[in-house]
């Protein structure tokens, strides 16, 4: 075998695989372009065939002539048929190629043999213009073109550039007959070339796919390391989409999030209000893709998606390559290009965008956790100005508060005194004096809620009963509407009393503000095993289930209490669990939406005896 | 003689009415707007029985009043009168004799004030109080060690309440 057979042996081989390679493209993905393509390597084919069997001599030579002929003369037009899916070839063209084509095949049948060099050059000149034609627009299309599409593209024009040279040498053969040995070399090297450049143009290596990725991926990395931290959603994707739109040469890219509370995809830079980004319900092919999560790219969206052409085409969209942008089992949103024309390879294309969706994923994760962290830390801020602000508010309140709870007391005592009093009178004291030390509990609920979390509340602990001070805290309750009841002998717990005596108030009166028809509270006390406890239970309005779990934080006020008209700056509650938790006891809650609530306050018990002692003791004070 | 009684507050309605609730009570009873004419008051008028010390105040703080009345060996129970929250502290801090917290009831102000007098003890013939016998030894062991840990501790005037 010599090197010419060798060279010749290698172009077919290579020129059978994409053959086989865009054949099976064609049946897997069916697009004009594979069919195209499968057609042009089918007359390649043809022509390798024919010849091969001829050199087996299995077929007359003069019948193969013809034949393998009228192949290569039709493959100019099945180059250009391949070139305007690419990039477009106006139809004029396209006909007059066409006509070429079919004009030269004709007078293959029509002319006499042997045929004259002018009808042999005009024959060539027809092959070179138009395959020439179609070397030059892909040329042209390289320069448009990045990434994959870009060295894909190259080598296509290489290979068109390289049939125009064998088609070339061919006829200098016929005109210089003494170089022939020269130009069959050089024909030979053309041709290798050729099937070299098809190949790599429709069948790249992954390698090389990776090599032509690489300075696209390299590109959308750095500008992603670039984004500042405290950029906007808006800035965010702007910057995104335009690294995209470069990354894989689309028109326009877009990120669209999925938006949970409105069950649909919406773009993260508002900026988009139209377009195939405008998800305006839930068919559309992105939200297809959300579904799926599986990639997609689509030649033709307006026809592969009728209900919503006019999105797509308002847009100027006619191909989708759209990627799910998802991290482990987080889904953000879809990653969108689009462009006018089809992807000329869309499965690289596809694969680069699903690799830049990955990508942004992993972004906006990021972004989410700094957005979050940014969330706590203002949140954190605002708790503190809400500290200071109430702490001093029940500060200056104290003053005049002081005055209007001792000038009321004196005025009764005057009045008790003087024997002046009357009932009426006394009564309307008694509710200035009740009101007013209801105002200083809740100054004091406020002071004690702003106190940082490290100091307590419990001064000390000594056996104190909460019958008695169940007694003293339903005494305090003025509401003419609410009947409050103890429950219970004596029980005794271990406690801070004037503390849990603050609890109890607190419970008390939530129960009464949440009874706004009246209606009877409770206070059971109870002594068991080591425990004493005391319940708290209303037949008001009850807590609605969502607002159970948040009930005992800090300025949690229900998610509804503006409506209802209940105000309240939510710390009653906070208190009580700090309080009763540093005495070593829990608090629960028990509610039933619409028919009441009962708080339930264990304690560390205290015997009986415990508690006289301690009371004789202390009674000299 | 009624037991005379030195009212210390800034805030001139609570003084007034401290005043009042304390005459009303047979007392005989001399105001004060700050801890400098608190210790005027002290060192120009015969000996008080007791003084109602509000701490946070301009010009001379509760904790000033303290120290430099220990200072002048000049020995008088205080019952201290300030934030509910922080009245058995600031008592504590500067040695009184008793708290009341604001805002207060009017029955408990007084039990706390007869509760005082009863327990610092009669005054003497002679103007002194039993505790004019001891203040040579509490002001032995004690005003060192006090005027170090006020010079330290103790919150100027002016703070936020």
């Amino acid at each position: 075998m010599n090197a010419e057979t060798l060279l010749s042996t290698v172009t077919h081989a290579a020129i059978l695989f994409i053959f086989a390679a865009v054949l099976l493209e064609a049946v897997r993905a069916p697009r004009r372009l594979a069919y195209d393509a499968v057609l042009f390597f089918a007359a390649m084919t043809g022509i390798i065939t024919v010849t091969a069997l001829t050199r087996l001599r299995l077929i007359e030579p003069g019948q193969t002539g013809l034949l393998s002929s009228v192949l290569l003369l039709l493959l100019p037009y099945l180059q250009l048929r391949m070139v305007d899916d690419f990039a477009g070839v106006p139809r004029r063209i396209q006909a007059l190629a066409a006509g070429v084509a079919f004009g030269s095949v004709l007078s293959l049948y029509l002319v006499e043999r042997p045929f004259s060099a002018a009808y042999i050059l005009a024959v060539i000149g027809g092959f070179v213009a138009v395959q020439g034609y179609c070397t030059v627009v892909l040329v042209r299309a390289v320069r448009s073109s990045v990434g994959v599409t870009r060295g894909r593209t190259q080598a296509l024009a290489l290979g068109s550039a390289m049939l125009v040279t064998v088609i070339v040498v061919a006829g200098l053969q016929v005109f210089l007959p003494e170089f022939r040995p020269a130009l069959r070399g050089m024909s030979s090297v053309a041709s290798l070339t050729c099937g070299v450049g098809y190949f790599i143009g429709f069948t790249p290596p992954r390698w090389l796919r990776r090599l032509w990725q690489a300075p696209a991926i390299r590109a959308f990395l750095s500008m992603a390391a670039r984004l500042p931290a405290d950029a906007t959603p808006a800035q965010l994707a702007d910057q995104l989409e335009r690294a995209v739109t470069e990354a894989v040469g689309a028109r326009r890219s877009y990120i669209l999030v999925w938006d949970e509370d409105e069950r649909r995809l919406t773009a993260l830079n508002r900026a988009h209000a139209s377009g195939p980004q405008a998800t305006r319900h839930n068919s559309t092919l992105p939200t297809r893709v959300f579904r799926e999560q599986r990639a997609l790219a689509v030649d033709n969206a307006p026809r592969m998606d009728p209900g919503n052409a006019d999105l797509y085409q308002g847009a100027g969209a006619l191909s989708l390559l759209i990627a799910p942008i998802t991290l482990g089992d987080q889904r953000f949103g879809v990653l969108v290009a689009s462009n006018d024309r089809p992807s000329n390879f869309a499965a690289d294309d596809l694969a680069l965008i699903e690799l830049l969706a990955d990508e942004i994923a992993g972004l906006l994760r990021r972004h989410q956790l700094t957005d979050a962290a940014a969330h706590v830390r203002a949140q954190a801020e605002a708790t503190q100005l809400k500290d200071e602000f109430l702490s001093a508010a029940a500060h200056d309140l104290r003053t005049p508060l002081t005055v209007i709870l001792a000038q009321a007391q004196l005025l009764s005592r005057r009045l008790h005194r003087g024997g002046a009093a009357t009932e009426d009178l006394l009564g309307g004291i008694d509710r200035l004096v009740q009101e007013a030390q209801r105002m200083r509990r809740l100054t004091d609920d406020v002071l004690d809620a702003s106190r940082s979390e490290a100091t307590g509340f419990v001064a000390e602990v000594a056996p104190a009963d909460l019958v008695a001070i169940a007694y003293d805290v339903a005494g305090s309750v003025t509401s003419e509407r609410h009947q409050v009841l103890v429950e219970g002998a004596e029980a005794w717990a271990l406690v801070d009393g004037d503390r849990i005596r603050q609890v109890m108030q607190n419970l008390v009166d939530n129960a009464v503000k949440f009874s706004p028809a009246g209606g009877t509270i409770s206070i059971c006390c109870e002594r068991a095993g080591d425990e004493a406890m005391f319940s708290v239970k209303d037949h008001g309005i009850g807590i609605p289930p969502w607002d159970l779990p948040h009930l005992f934080q800090r300025f949690y006020r229900g998610g509804r209490s503006g409506e209802r008209g209940f105000s309240g700056m939510g710390i009653g509650l906070f208190l009580c669990k700090r309080i009763v938790e540093e005495h070593g006891g829990t608090i629960t809650v028990d509610s039933v939406y619409g028919q009441g609530t009962r708080f339930l306050v264990t304690l560390a018990g205290a015997t009986a005896e415990q508690g006289r002692t301690n009371a004789t003791a202390h009674s000299g004070r | 003689m009624p037991q005379r009684i030195l009212v210390v507050d800034d805030e001139r309605t609570i003084r007034e009415l401290v005043c009042e609730v304390l005459a009303d009570e047979g007392y005989e009873v001399i105001g004060a707007s700050n801890g400098a004419e608190a210790l005027s008051a002290l060192e120009q008028n015969a000996p008080f029985s007791l003084v109602v010390l509000d701490m946070w105040m301009p010009v001379m703080n509760g904790w000033q009043f303290a120290a430099e009345i220990a200072e002048r060996g000049i020995s008088v129970p205080i019952v201290v009168m300030t934030a509910a929250r922080e009245a058995r502290h600031r008592a504590e801090e500067i040695g009184a004799i008793g708290y009341i917290g604001k805002p207060f009831d009017v029955d408990q102000f007084i039990e706390s004030v007869e509760t005082a007098i009863r327990s610092s003890g009669p005054a003497l013939e002679n103007g002194a109080s039993f505790s004019d016998v001891t203040r040579p030894i509490s002001k032995l062991i004690f005003a060192p060690l006090r005027h170090l840990a006020l010079g330290t501790f103790a919150p100027r005037s002016g703070g936020a309440y």
